[in-house]
């Protein structure tokens, strides 16, 4: 894995795709370095490699965190329109973790506030599943492009998420007897994840961008939508009960 | 238990967005809106009262088979605009800076309520036919213009002692 993490920051390097990127590949590089150090503790001593393993896993879920902003800016930057609703759509999911944790809060304020690694891990991988569902959801609604390297991005990243944050639950949930299959899931779904970004990331593609001549005065775009919705509308009954 | 439903649910809900492909661009293409008078024609009530005469029960079945068809393909054409129009926003709107959420939910409310009729319409001629679905269509109309009426009058007649009140 070391050796496709290597290749990747090689070709990024090479293609100035770093300059684009630089958290994305700031995140690469750490991931890289962290399991070189955590490789060195692992000779030294079992407990250390434990602490070490926790501490660079949490780094690694703030440095995602980044990633998956740097994602959303990159693929949103020539779409004010649409950045603009990203922002209500990223700020629902924060509201809904926010008022969770007060519930949990008022509820079990020991638990909440000292939760296991394993706990806080799951709860930040889940806020990264609730943004980028947002980005997805944005750009599925209004159908936006993306290119190659952004796209590979975006994608090995959610796949890589979204098996992350099921193995983690199902981990906290089940206890010790899922413990083989998350050595062999998070491992699996981290090796396809970086196939695809090696992938993506070969050769620089710059991001398709919009059309531009589509701008048009927005308020009476929309009332003639709704205005055209409404005779469709009347029109499939109108046309039945003729 | 409810917490890791919602974990799952959030990656099942990844998965599906990641899979999720958008339409072709070329579906967004003019469709044009298939005249009204096709579908008179297509329900046209002597149609059915000499296919009815002719009192040939297999004849009979392939007509309004075949009449349901032609009302299914009128009622797609109609999606078919709405979907156009409705993709149509979405790509203007990507640019324009002065986006209000509120418009949007209100654009997206439109089309799903086009949606819902459609679907309620397409069914309904699906299950009893297009020439029933036009006379259930037609008696909803009549229900709810007695119940208006009824609504009126019941408003009307609550209303005149109040205002005799206040005149007394």
């Amino acid at each position: 894995m070391n050796a496709v993490l290597g290749v990747l920051l090689y070709r990024g390097l090479q293609r100035r795709l770093v300059r684009e990127y630089p958290v994305f590949y700031g995140y690469a590089a750490y991931v890289l370095c962290s399991s070189l150090v955590l490789f060195r503790l692992s000779l030294a001593s079992r407990q250390a490699y434990a602490i070490g393993y926790w501490a660079s896993d949490f780094l690694s879920v703030l440095f995602g965190m980044g990633v998956t902003w740097e994602i959303y800016d990159s693929i949103l930057t020539p779409y004010p329109g649409v950045r603009r609703m990203g922002r209500l759509f990223i700020a629902l999911p924060v509201f809904v973790l926010l008022g969770k944790f007060m519930v949990d809060l008022a509820d079990q304020p020991l638990k909440v506030l000292l939760p296991t690694t394993l706990e806080l891990e799951r709860n930040l991988r889940f806020g990264q599943a609730g943004l980028l569902i947002a980005i997805l959801s944005l750009l599925a609604y209004y159908r936006i492009s993306l290119g190659r390297n952004v796209a590979s991005l975006l994608y090995g990243y959610t796949l890589f998420i979204a098996i992350t944050v099921a193995t983690l639950a199902l981990r906290s949930a089940l206890g010790a007897a899922f413990q083989p299959w998350w050595a062999v899931l998070q491992p699996l779904a981290y090796l396809v994840t970086l196939g695809m970004w090696c992938a993506g990331l070969w050769t620089r593609e710059a991001n398709a961008l919009p059309s531009p001549e589509l701008e048009r005065e927005y308020e009476s775009l929309s009332r003639q939508t709704i205005a055209g919705m409404a005779r469709l509308r009347a029109r499939l009954a109108y046309g039945v009960r003729s | 238990m409810i917490g890791l439903t919602a974990f799952i649910a959030a990656s099942a809900a990844l998965l599906l967005l990641l899979f999720l492909k958008p339409p072709a661009e070329s579906e967004e293409a003019p469709a044009g809106l298939p005249d009204r008078a096709f579908m008179e024609r297509i329900l046209a009530p002597e149609d059915a009262r000499y296919i009815a005469s002719l009192r040939l029960p297999r004849v009979h079945r392939l007509f309004l088979q075949e009449r349901r068809r032609l009302a299914i393909a009128w009622l797609r054409a109609n999606r078919a605009e709405a979907t156009r129009l409705f993709a149509l926003h979405r790509r203007a709107v990507r640019q324009t800076r002065d986006v209000s959420p509120m418009m949007e939910v209100r654009v997206a409310c439109a089309f799903a309520l086009f949606m819902l009729n459609y679907a309620a319409i397409v069914g309904l001629v699906q299950w009893v036919g297009p020439f029933r679905a036009g006379a259930i269509l037609r008696l909803f109309d009549s229900l709810g213009g007695a119940m208006e009426r009824l609504s009126r009058q019941v408003a009307a007649s609550a209303g005149a002692p109040a205002s005799e009140t206040t005149h007394a």
